[in-house]
């Protein structure tokens, strides 16, 4: 559905995007993470269209959006992290624009559902500068709903909401998935990403670090699995122990946990539990730590902005 | 129907015509022109005392006021709230969603165009009832009626469209207005001096002339009233014609740049289509202008000047923002400078300035000098004129490139900074150390201005004076040529380093790939930064 090649953008002497590959396949929902100033805007604004790439070529749904941006951009809805609407309108009116603009059937109709959807049917007739900045934000969602595009990008959707807000965010996401509907989301909240994205991309200094789903890279990336161990008393026992097994790499001493890398096979887990039980440590807790999407991000990225 | 069904439209007229403000407004304009009817009335009668004398006269003399005001609501506020449209969308961050809306970007200037002057073409709409009751009054017949309001409508959709062009140059809405007053004064001190030159159409093109010509087709100017027809290649034409053609052409120009501008703000105003359809038509009119002209100086003065102007504004309205021309730069390759200087279309960048102000220079040149071996016992000015314009549309075009290759940032503010400062601080210097009449050695407006005078300059004395007919495009070639040397060395030598930084990339790459064989790829990328 969304593709690009050498994707790079420069601004004066400074390269905000550099060289960068996607392939998001339709239906699915793609993460962008990266610290501030890595160039995850920029590159949205260049799938949106709105800002011209240095060098690369971006295809929408087959249609070149260098070289055609005007046919591209009926297939992409955008919201950007600054979002404006216009606050002298009523809701209603600020949709009914959206469905003159995509020519709509049957305008009335589609306006009620989408404000059904986003949970706003009784502020149909409230003037936009009224609300409050969550509904604001879905009100901005709504826009993009009205017309279906095939593409929703979505920059910072999450910043400024409350936690119910963001749940909401969240529901409404994946029941665009649903229907079909392929959504490109930045975000910097690694945690709600994780719960809903197909694949991500982690990029810094304007490159793609790595890209793919989280299973993937987390296999792609991880050469040893991570463990815990949580001892009662003092650990100098069990360090011992650790300290004579080759398998057991790097381990690290935090009060009583350690945690530690482990380059044998998760079906030598067992063996080595049991070692440190016959030893007489006094074990609580001996697991695999299982690293989320925030760790991954922590363990690939330098923090470097452009 | 293709204005009252865009959906642009209907949001700004449903934006600013509630019922409320539109009551504010049509008093405002009740109160207007009632006022001034009241005023009349109690003017000719005398407070009351007795009937008016000349009631047609009167109600004659409040049709034109009326249409004095509703052409003032039209330049200015009309002018101020579409120059403010586009800026106040960047202000309020909702242009970049206008500019992926489903309608894509013609639908939407257009519906600009009508939508974002709405209140003030509100407030004309109530004037012009008010110059309505002229006609039922007997002050001017029907046909005057309308012929005015056609008059003050095209105007309405120029100023709008020039508006709406210089809202998309601007950032803020403060800068927007100051802007369109600046445009509003120049263009109209610009075009009653160019009235005068001898270029028939630029009278035409007045809505303050048409309503002069109007007025004065009255008994009590008798044959003092102005003409109102024009000629065009020797035949005479109604004014009204002439009038609405070059004004809708100007608004169709400013139309074509704010639709290129909404699109993408970093484009360039026009493409090389644009140009090439602005040239053909500008030369043809100012041909007929030669061809009625009494004497053919006169017309070849006009015909440089404007030329001058347009082939400056074509350097200015080809040329991509800088971001786009470095971004090019960094596509091409090393000793590719001089195809990137004279190539007329890329794939990522539109319409590169020098190439086509080149070429349209060259097309210019051609004509022009037809032109003055024609006119017969054309003076030296008449060829050196031709240098000053060319060298002077190549200097522009060249520094603009110049400056864009050369600064990170702000390359175009810059420019219009230099050329303004050019234009306006060499006159001063030289008026103050020599005389006011030396200025045409150093200003080429003032040069064309006063072709006809230039030979008279020849026999002053003083530092220079010789030297009168051919300082100026002398000093306008060096800066074209110059302008266009440095421009090939800058580009050179940015290849030059461009090569330098991939080469020492692939270097750097080859160098972490034999040091990290087994890392990851996550690793490997890393290791490149």
């Amino acid at each position: 559905m969304l593709k690009t090649r050498g994707l790079t953008r420069r601004f004066g002497s400074m390269m905000a995007v550099r060289n960068v590959d996607l392939e998001i396949p339709e239906k699915s929902i793609f993460g962008f993470i990266g610290p501030n100033g890595a160039g995850k805007t920029t590159t949205l604004r260049m799938l949106a269209t709105l800002l011209r790439p240095t060098s690369g070529e971006i295809e929408i749904d087959g249609v070149d959006a260098v070289t055609e941006p005007v046919q591209a951009r009926s297939r992409i809805g955008y919201l950007s992290d600054s979002f404006g609407l216009y606050d002298e309108l009523r809701v209603w009116e600020y949709l009914d624009y959206f469905c003159g603009a995509y020519e709509v059937d049957s305008p009335t109709d589609k306006i009620d559902e989408v404000l059904e959807l986003v949970q706003l049917t009784n502020k149909r007739d409230e003037f936009v500068g009224k609300l409050s900045r969550g509904m604001r934000q879905r009100v901005g969602i709504a826009r993009t709903l009205v017309y279906q595009p095939k593409v929703i990008l979505l920059d910072e959707p999450a910043n400024g909401l409350d936690p119910i807000a963001r749940i909401a965010l969240r529901d409404l996401l994946k029941s665009l998935r649903e229907r079909g509907t392929t959504i490109v989301v930045s975000a910097h909240i690694l945690t709600e990403l994780s719960d809903f994205c197909d694949t991500v991309g982690i990029m810094e200094l304007g490159r793609m670090v790595v890209s793919g789903s989280i299973e993937k890279i987390l296999a792609q990336t991880r050469k040893h699995l991570r463990l815990v161990l949580e001892v009662l008393g003092p650990p100098e026992k069990a360090s011992e122990v650790l300290s004579g097994e080759a398998a057991v790499l790097e381990p690290t001493l935090e009060g009583s946990k350690f945690e530690m890398g482990f380059s044998g096979q998760r079906e030598d887990l067992p063996a080595l539990h049991k070692k440190l039980v016959e030893a007489g440590v006094p074990v609580i807790a001996f697991y695999p730590k299982t690293e989320n999407l925030e760790d991954l991000f922590m363990r690939l990225s330098t923090g470097a902005t452009n | 129907m293709i204005i009252l069904d865009n959906p642009e439209f209907i949001r700004l007229t449903r934006s600013k015509l509630r019922p409320v403000k539109m009551l504010v407004m049509s008093a405002v304009g009740v109160f207007i022109c009632g006022g001034i009817l009241t005023l009349m009335y109690i003017k000719e009668s005398d407070l009351g005392r007795h009937a008016v004398a000349n009631q047609p006269q009167m109600f004659r003399d409040f049709f034109f006021w009326c249409c004095g005001i509703e052409l003032v609501v039209l330049c200015l506020y009309c002018g101020i709230l579409s120059a403010q449209n586009v800026a106040l969308e960047r202000e309020r961050s909702t242009l970049d969603f206008q500019r992926l809306v489903g309608i894509g970007p013609w639908r939407l200037a257009i519906g600009k165009l009508f939508g974002a002057p709405v209140e003030a073409f509100w407030i004309a709409g109530v004037c012009m009832l008010f110059s309505g009751m002229a006609v039922m009054g007997g002050g001017v017949s029907i046909f005057v009626f309308l012929e005015m309001q056609m008059v003050l409508m095209v105007y309405g959709v120029l100023v709008s469209a020039v508006g709406l062009l210089a809202s998309t140059v601007v950032e803020k809405t403060g800068s927007a207005t100051g802007l369109m007053l600046l445009i509003a004064i120049v263009s109209w001190i610009c075009s009653a001096s160019l009235a005068k030159s001898g270029v028939n159409f630029v009278s035409a093109s007045s809505p303050a002339y048409f309503m002069m010509a109007l007025y004065t087709q009255d008994h009590r100017f008798g044959a003092q009233g102005m003409p109102l027809h024009f000629t065009f290649f020797n035949m005479q034409f109604h004014l009204l014609i002439g009038y609405c053609f070059v004004n809708l052409y100007l608004a169709a120009i400013a139309f074509v740049g704010t639709v290129r501008r909404l699109s993408n703000d970093e484009f360039s105003f026009m493409q090389l289509r644009h140009a090439a359809l602005t040239f053909a038509a500008t030369e043809f009119m100012l041909l007929s202008g030669y061809f009625g002209a009494v004497s053919r100086m006169d017309a070849l003065v006009a015909f440089h000047g404007v030329n001058l102007v347009m082939l400056g504004a074509f350097a200015f309205g080809l040329t991509p923002s800088g971001e786009l021309v470095r971004g090019r730069l960094h596509r091409a390759k090393r000793n590719d400078h001089w195809r990137l200087l004279f190539e007329l279309r890329n794939r990522l960048q539109d319409a590169p300035a020098l190439a086509t102000v080149l070429l349209f220079t060259a097309l210019y040149c051609v004509l022009a000098l037809i032109l003055t071996v024609c006119a017969g016992d054309a003076p030296i000015q008449a060829y050196a004129a031709i240098v000053l314009v060319a060298g002077a549309s190549v200097a522009l075009a060249s520094w603009l490139l110049y400056l864009h290759v050369y600064m990170e940032s702000g390359s175009f503010r810059m420019a219009l900074i230099l050329l303004t400062a050019a234009a306006v601080a060499p006159p001063i210097f030289v008026s103050i150390i020599a005389s006011p009449d030396h200025v045409v050695m150093v200003n080429p407006l003032f040069y064309i201005g006063r072709l006809n005078e230039l030979q008279k300059l020849r026999g002053y004395n003083g530092p220079g004076a010789d030297g009168a007919i051919w300082a100026c495009p002398a000093i306008c070639l060096a800066l074209g040529v110059t302008g266009f040397a440095l421009a090939a060395m800058r580009m050179r030598f940015l290849l030059d380093l461009n090569e330098i930084e991939r080469k020492r990339d692939d270097a750097a790459l080859t160098r972490a790939e034999q040091a990290l064989p087994a890392a990851t790829a996550a690793a490997r990328l890393m290791a490149k930064q």
